[in-house]
């Protein structure tokens, strides 16, 4: 069974490319515009790894990451946050928060593909 | 007469007597041993009496003389030592001044006298104290330009000046006839050869000043131009120790002196405002209660070994101000110094709330650009490194994601003219004119 993905951010273009890049190498993509959403879906779909923006209206991406994390039911999904401040603060404070990686836009598809490969197998 | 002066006469006159009776004896031997006439004798006696009082009264001139010598020394240096003495006695100018010319006066047997001191700002001397004189005459005095009168030339030359007839002396000026003086010595008051004031002291009756009380009181007039001298370093020293003490109390930023064990010794006003502290609650209390735990070891540190190794540094550390805040301070810290002896710290400290948050804002206003920059430049790379590498794809897709990389280049140029408004905006503020556009 192909590994499921759930990609969130609140810029439609970013979903896009990465839902076909991902979708291209044969992984099931979820997508999620904002927090709520992204919580909903993480509890139903239960993905393998989330792709997860920071900066979200309503919901950022730090409280939907605290949320998974103290919520064993939302299972255990690999967490990239995505961030376009590159920020050294905003990177501890997701690590803290308990997100595996960053990723800081913009980011090459080859580089993504790379990074889920070396997580998902 | 002096009791040494009766001595002495009484000693002259016993040796005239011892004199007498010697050469009597010596002529009653002649009378009676060797038989001369009895008239011849008393002719001899006669005049060895004369020759001998003669002898003794040369003798004793010449001691008198040598004797008022020592006795006149000695009161010019006792005079010099009690004017000494009283004008050192204190550093208040006014005191000293008229201590000066009270002891002055005493010691010449004068009435009147008066004091002018140089005042730099006019460039005129100006009368300070005076004795004996009439208020229209101190009026008419008051002030004298160098060169002015008895007292400008006297000031003007730096040696003293002697009148010994008023009404002869083309200097004086016509308020002194007025004022029926008669004579008068002007001396300058004279510090390390530098003229200070000068003191004037007069007589209303006939006097004259002989030459060694002229150069007494020219010794005089040095004596107290030290005295004066010091009572303006003191005067000086105190003015401007009021005016740092000022400075310190009133300065914009918090400064605060500890002692080497780290109690507060000094508080000033900002310190009690950015802290909260009124100063009463803090002196004597260690400034560890009120610096946040992390610096202490650092602090202490430079406290012990004190700041002069790297003067003119700056540190941020945080202080609790009163309601337990953490406020951000910018601080120098200087050594404070008693007799060589190190005695604690000086830190002067400028809060720094305002600045944080402007570095803060500025920050955030950096994020949030980078933010909008990088957002679109996301989508345009992906979109173009997808649209290279899947030249299969179908045009319909090709031609959505050649869309999508046109709108978010033009949300980027959008985005950075909006950027470089603000930046114009901000420089347009701050007084440039923008020569760009």
């Amino acid at each position: 069974m192909a590994k499921k993905i759930l990609v969130v951010d609140d810029s439609p273009f970013i979903v896009r490319s990465l839902a076909f890049i991902l979708k291209k190498h044969g992984y099931e993509v979820v997508a999620a515009t904002d927090g709520e959403e992204a919580l909903a879906k993480i509890r139903e779909e239960r993905p393998d790894l989330v792709f997860l923006d920071v900066m979200m209206p309503g919901k950022d991406g730090y409280e939907v990451c605290r949320e998974v994390r103290s919520n064993p039911e939302m299972g255990k999904p690999y967490i990239i946050m995505l961030t376009a401040r590159g920020q050294e603060a905003d990177r501890e404070r997701g690590l803290r928060l308990g997100a595996d990686e960053f990723m800081t836009k913009p980011f090459s598809p080859s580089q993504v593909i790379e990074r889920v490969k070396a997580v998902l197998g | 007469m002096s009791e040494a002066r009766e001595k002495l006469r009484r000693t002259q006159w016993a040796i005239v007597g011892l004199a007498a009776m010697a050469i009597a004896a010596w002529e009653v031997f002649y009378f009676a041993v060797k038989g001369v006439p009895l008239p011849e004798c008393i002719l001899d006696w006669a005049m060895g009496m004369a020759i001998a009082l003669a002898l003794v009264q040369f003798c004793f001139h010449i001691v008198y003389e040598v004797h008022d010598q020592l006795l006149h020394r000695a009161n010019q240096l006792a005079t010099l030592d009690a004017v000494a003495t009283s004008v050192s006695r204190s550093l208040n100018l006014g005191e000293v001044l008229n201590e000066a010319l009270d002891k002055v006066l005493e010691v010449t047997g004068l009435e009147s006298g008066a004091i002018y001191l140089w005042d730099r700002a006019s460039g005129e001397l100006q009368l300070t104290v005076h004795r004996g004189l009439s208020e229209e005459f101190v009026r008419q005095v008051s002030r004298m330009r160098l060169g002015e009168g008895v007292t400008g030339r006297a000031a003007m030359s730096g040696e003293p000046i002697v009148v010994d007839e008023y009404v002869k002396d083309r200097r004086a000026l016509p308020a002194a006839m007025q004022e029926n003086l008669r004579a008068m010595v002007s001396m300058p008051l004279k510090s390390k050869d530098k003229v200070l004031g000068v003191m004037n002291i007069a007589s209303r009756r006939k006097r004259r000043f002989a030459p060694w009380e002229v150069q007494l009181l020219t010794s005089i007039g040095n004596q107290i131009g030290v005295a004066i001298e010091n009572a303006q370093l003191f005067d000086e020293i105190r003015e401007r120790k009021k005016q740092l003490a000022y400075q310190l109390e009133n300065a914009s930023d918090a400064i605060f002196n500890v002692d080497l064990a780290g109690r507060f010794t000094f508080f000033n006003r900002a310190a009690e405002v950015i802290s909260g502290y009124r100063r009463e609650e803090v002196l004597g209390r260690p400034f560890t209660d009120l610096l946040c735990p992390e610096y202490h070891q650092e602090m202490l540190a430079i406290l012990r070994r004190g700041a002069e190794e790297e003067p003119g540094r700056t540190y941020e550390v945080e202080f609790f101000d009163k309601w337990g805040e953490r406020v951000p301070l910018e601080i120098t810290i200087a050594n404070l110094k008693k007799e060589g002896r190190p005695i604690g710290g000086q830190v002067v400290a400028r809060d720094i709330r305002e600045r944080k948050r402007l570095e803060n804002e500025l920050l955030e206003f950096m994020a949030s650009i980078s933010h909008n920059l990088r957002t679109p430049l996301a989508s345009i790379m992906s979109f173009s490194e997808i649209l290279l590498s899947y030249e299969n794809e179908n045009p319909e897709t090709r031609r959505e994601f050649l869309n999508i990389i046109y709108q978010e280049s033009q949300k980027l140029a959008k985005v950075l003219e909006e950027t470089l408004d603000i930046s114009r905006l901000g420089r347009e503020k701050h007084g440039q004119k923008d020569t760009s556009s």
